[in-house]
């Protein structure tokens, strides 16, 4: 007992000193400096600290830089925003797990960036709106309020489209559909070679996707393309009875009739766990042999390719299309995912966090930024000079589904969140259970009325509380 | 009192058994054996498996899920200890759970004694109030907490110096792991007969020195399992301690987050393989050592008796 | 072996004291012994929940937004949520199956195990108890292992079968009984341990002489077992409550993150507190969830309670 005792006492005095050591530490005064906060994804954080180099050449203050992976960003920044820390810069998503971002807008806590626009980036005499990609602004992303002021700014934009095996398509392969109409005949096609079997690398079938909220690339191109400007706008604004629309029905029925294409074992897979299988699925020659070749096409982003790098046959190649068009002649629509950047209105150091903005935008800022992750920044210039800055030709050719097409920004109009109710769910995930799931035997037309019906439940709700 | 009269005759019995095993008592014992060695599969197989995904490849994991690994690649285990941070973490941990359980038990089981072996009014309402906190999930009031204990650091000038503190952390942990210690103890303690201490009250101990020598080696088994739980939960939390500790003060959890996949970047299951299985390893070893204990308590307190 | 009933099982009541006051030293040990634990637990604990009960009776977007006090807005919600009862009927099933699966399984691992008798209980002891200390994240790596289509180990009996695979987990009708096999299987272990703790102390003496008399195996766990260790089996029930409700949140969160009609509350309140940004509503669901276990364990504890049987 007495070894227990003295071991006991043993710890608990080693524990003291540390607790006294640590109030001592920490007794420090806290000092504000200029914090840039932003989610370390894809993108690296070595950007944010090469910026943060170059632009100390003209800043005397500290700078903090906290960045961390989508599983604590939010969780940091939610502690420090309720001890009343304010970050100064946020760089982070919409739609995050946390959807913090839709937080800050909810709270009308970010800085209006309007002003900024119109002043000069740094180090050369070009305003900042103009130095930006046209498109971008005059969205609910970056709009959220729908009043024509900026709030957030695009840090990154990238298309979304169709990903395909590029081997299985040209001289001896298939012939890449353009239309719905021949995307479809194409899967007519490929269910007769199928004749009811399971599909395989050799009879595949026409389409898989990851998860069901992959379905935004697919969604926002359909609707703009189908519905046109201004039902796409009403859509997004929560506009009475606009799903009851036909034009907006035409676009939700091209989303539902993929579902006689998709390949069976997609919904079963389509969660955080195994949507890589999906994604497998659409490579002729994937090394995961249960899924390999099984589909054609999927919904996916520009990272792809490096998120799957790692598990691609050497030599491979990926394809990427946009989104089928409604009219052979017509142009296509390409959603573009934006990464956001905002100033919170509480920060000490609100005018910092602009200098930094208007250095992010310059050529220098995205000379940087492409040398450091290959990116390019929404910049014009930054797409003409993307070469000379060493961004990789495949990235460069991504951009260039731009040429010809209309680029579509897909966010809804800032509402107060309504309990019970998760617009991302009745949009796209509930997609795979009510629509995609192979135990879901209705005929398209009775799951495209009631998806409306729901979506249109769901917006009469969400219009009431439309944040103005 | 009871048992101590009846294990003096205890040889006498064993022999006499000997000469009455049957057939159909091999064959019971053979159908025992068969289940606890079909559970023993059902629960070795997925080890045995994570084991060999840590060695493998990204590619062999998903192609290949139950295969033997092409090439023992130990390389998962160093990328994870270095990518994670292990060894700066490890020592945070081990304070952080150390420390947790040398407040929980110093304080939690004099607490569950007195609530369960003495009668006051107000036993009955502690228990109850205590067992309140078991339906309490830490995660949900970590917001809350942190808030409050940081305008509280604040109020005294300290700054962040009360929260990004191992104290305070240890301090929530024991706390929170009160109601479950109680809850668990007192079950044990209204069960152990009473007749040990009834001597030492007889033999003149103290309240407190028949605590710490009578009736707690008699509850060593539920002290050794209390031990054994809150090990696991305080060496696994992560919630707490990313809220309130900065980056030098971080755990071995917290480090191993930042490996778990993330969404739309690449995903690295054989180093989140790797990284996990290391963080077991110390919790296995611990478990082994006190499942020990867990059946030593009555003779320990026999003896003393 | 006769069993001694004793009426109430707690020593004598302090009022009783030769004096008829509680002696000083006694209510100095009390308090010594009380009173720290619970000043702790008020802070840490109490005063949170507080909080929590009452951001409960808010809207609050849980970070950045203003509060606004609106009472019982959100639990007339709640209640009117076909949601909020779905997940309730889910977590109220996990509850009840997974209880009586692994109560049966671990009473039975642990009256084998705990018995000096049987060979390799320590390897025993040692095997059933990793599930229990195995991430989450192993877990779901595991499950998706056996169940996902394709590679998994059930498409493999299928495809032997020659039938179509498309994932049990992507189906309503079976989804929640994988949710379930797969916390029993991590269940066991951990029950096992608080069951052969309890059966430790039982003399073996008592099955000694219960195999003399030619008393089965089964017979002897249903009158000597049983009765010695109801007190712990008690105990256990109010863990399996909660167990079940927060490991389900684990479990649903990495199998299947709520699809298919698979939230259980504590998945349901994580979405609306933090994905949805409601966060007044998801703490007046954790205030109801909060409310129904804890009147379901006192039932339970009402319901279970016996005279205590001594040896």
């Amino acid at each position: 007992m007495k070894k227990v005792k003295r071991l006991i006492v043993a710890v608990l005095a080693v524990v003291m000193c540390f607790g006294v050591f640590g109030v001592f530490t920490g007794c420090k005064k806290e000092e504000k400096v200029f914090t840039i906060l932003g989610l370390e994804g894809g993108r690296g954080r070595q950007y944010i600290d090469d910026l943060v180099t170059e632009f100390k050449k003209t800043y005397d203050g500290k700078v903090e830089v906290v960045m961390s992976s989508t599983n604590t960003i939010e969780d940091t920044l939610t502690n420090r925003i309720n001890a009343g820390n304010y970050p100064d810069l946020i760089i982070l998503n919409l739609n995050m797990p946390k959807t913090s971002v839709e937080k800050l807008i909810q709270g009308k806590n970010l800085e209006d960036l309007s002003g900024l626009l119109g002043e000069n980036v740094a180090g050369e005499e070009v305003k900042l709106q103009d130095k930006l990609v046209d498109g971008l602004l005059n969205s609910y992303t970056t709009q959220p309020y729908g009043d024509g002021k900026t709030y957030l700014l695009p840090a990154y934009y990238s298309p979304t489209g169709m990903f395909y095996d590029a081997s299985r398509f040209g001289t001896d392969g298939y012939t890449l559909p353009e239309t719905w109409e021949e995307f479809f005949a194409l899967g007519e096609q490929l269910k007769a070679a199928q004749s009811g079997g399971a599909a395989s690398a050799t009879n595949p079938s026409l389409f898989t996707f990851p998860t069901a909220g992959y379905f935004d690339s697919v969604f926002y191109s359909v609707l703009a393309d189908y519905a046109g400007d201004e039902k796409y706008m009403k859509a997004l604004g929560y506009t009475d009875g606009i799903w009851e629309d036909a034009d907006v029905k035409a676009a939700l029925t091209q989303i539902v009739k993929l579902k006689d294409y998709t390949l069976s074992t997609t919904a079963a897979n389509a969660n955080a766990d195994n949507f890589t299988k999906n994604q497998q699925a659409v490579i002729g020659d994937s090394s995961d042999i249960s899924v390999k070749g099984t589909a054609l096409f999927m919904p996916n982003g520009d990272w792809l390719p490096g998120e799957m790098a790692s598990t691609t046959p050497e030599g491979f190649e990926w394809g990427f299309m946009p989104i089928p068009r409604k009219d052979k002649d017509g142009s296509a629509f390409v959603t573009t995912y934006v990464e956001t950047m905002m100033v919170h209105s509480k920060g000490a150091f609100k005018d910092v966090a602009k200098d930094f903005i208007k250095l992010y935008y310059s050529d220098k800022g995205a000379e940087i930024v492409a040398k450091a992750n290959g990116a390019i920044i929404p910049t014009k210039a930054a797409l003409t000079n993307a070469s000379a800055n060493g961004v990789s030709q495949s990235t460069i050719d991504m951009y260039n589904v731009y040429s010809g097409n209309s680029a579509v920004i897909g966010n809804f109009a800032a509402t107060k969140a309504v309990p019970d109710l998760v617009w991302s769910d009745i949009l796209f995930n509930d997609l795979t259970e009510n629509v995609f799931a192979t135990t879901i035997t209705k005929d398209v037309t009775t799951l495209v009325n009631e998806w409306a019906a729901r979506l249109e439940q769901a917006s009469d709700q969400l219009r009431a509380n439309i944040i103005k | 009192m009871v048992n101590t009269h009846v294990r003096k005759s205890l040889p006498l019995l064993r022999q006499k058994k000997k000469s009455s095993h049957r057939p159909v008592y091999y064959l019971r014992q053979s159908v025992t054996y068969i289940f606890l060695g079909l559970f023993a599969l059902i629960v070795l197989l997925p080890l045995i498996w994570i084991t060999l995904s840590a060695f493998k490849d990204e590619a062999q994991i998903g192609s290949d899920p139950f295969g033997f690994p092409k090439t023992f690649d130990y390389m998962n285990f160093v990328n994870a200890w270095t990518k994670a941070n292990m060894g700066g973490y490890f020592l945070n941990s081990i304070i952080l759970t150390v420390g947790g359980l040398a407040v929980l038990i110093v304080l939690a089981v004099p607490t569950a004694y007195v609530l369960s072996r003495f009668k006051f009014r107000m036993a009955r309402v502690l228990s109850i109030f205590f067992m309140a906190g078991l339906f309490v999930n830490v995660n949900y009031i970590v917001t809350p907490l942190y808030v409050m204990l940081l305008s509280f650091s604040r109020s005294l000038g300290l700054g962040v110096g009360l929260v990004d503190n191992l104290v305070t952390v240890i301090l929530i942990y024991a706390a929170t792991s009160f109601a479950f210690t109680i809850y668990l103890l007192s079950g044990y303690f209204k069960t152990m007969p009473k007749g040990y201490e009834e001597a030492a009250k007889i033999d003149g101990c103290g309240y407190m020195r028949t605590l710490v020598q009578i009736s707690v080696p008699l509850a060593m088994p539920s002290i050794m399992t209390v031990i054994l739980f809150n090990f696991l939960s305080y060496w696994n939390e992560y919630m707490v301690a990313m809220t309130f500790l900065s980056q030098a003060r971080r755990t071995l959890p917290v480090g191993l987050l930042a490996l778990a996949r993330e969404s739309k970047a690449a995903a690295d299951l054989g180093r989140q393989y790797a990284g996990l299985l290391m963080v077991m390893v110390p919790v296995l070893i611990v478990y082994c050592f006190v499942q020990g204990q867990l059946t030593k308590g009555l003779t320990l307190g026999g003896l003393k008796g | 072996m006769k069993a001694v009933a004793l009426p109430t099982g707690g020593p004598k009541p302090l009022k009783l004291n030769r004096t008829g006051k509680m002696s000083t030293r006694k209510l100095g040990f009390i308090c010594l012994c009380t009173i720290p634990t619970t000043v702790l637990f008020v802070i840490f604990v109490i005063f949170p929940i507080v909080s929590l009960v009452n951001t409960s009776f808010m809207e609050w977007n849980g970070m950045d937004g203003e509060k606004a006090y609106i009472f019982f807005d959100n639990y007339k919600v709640l209640f009117k949520s076909s949601n909020f009862w779905n997940a309730f009927k889910n977590t109220v099933f996990l509850i009840v199956v997974v209880t009586a699966v692994t109560i049966g399984l671990s009473l039975y691992f642990a009256s084998v195990l705990a018995r000096k008798k049987t060979k390799g209980k320590t390897f025993f002891r040692v095997v059933f108890y990793i599930p229990n200390i195995l991430s989450i994240v192993v877990i779901s790596a595991i499950v998706s292992a056996i169940l996902s289509p394709g590679t998994g180990l059930v498409s493999v009996f299928y495809n032997w079968a020659g039938k179509v695979y498309n994932g049990w987990l992507a189906n309503n009708k079976t989804v929640m009984w994988c949710i379930a096999a797969a916390m029993v299987w991590q269940a066991v272990g951990y029950y096992m341990v608080m069951y052969i703790a309890g059966m430790d102390s039982i003399p073996d003496s008592l099955y000694e002489a219960a195999d003399l008399e030619g008393a089965s195996s089964s017979r002897q766990f249903f009158s000597i077992t049983l009765p010695l260790t109801w007190e712990v089996i008690r105990t256990t029930l109010t863990f399996f409550i909660i167990s079940t409700i927060n490991m389900s949140f684990l479990f649903v969160d990495a199998m299947t993150q709520g699809d298919f009609g698979s939230h259980v509350l504590l998945t349901y309140m994580y979405q609306q507190a933090y994905t949805n940004s409601v966060y007044g509503y998801g703490m007046a669901i954790g205030v109801t969830l909060f409310v129904f276990a804890y009147a379901l364990a006192l039932i339970v504890q009402m319901l279970t309670r016996r005279e205590q049987v001594e040896y």
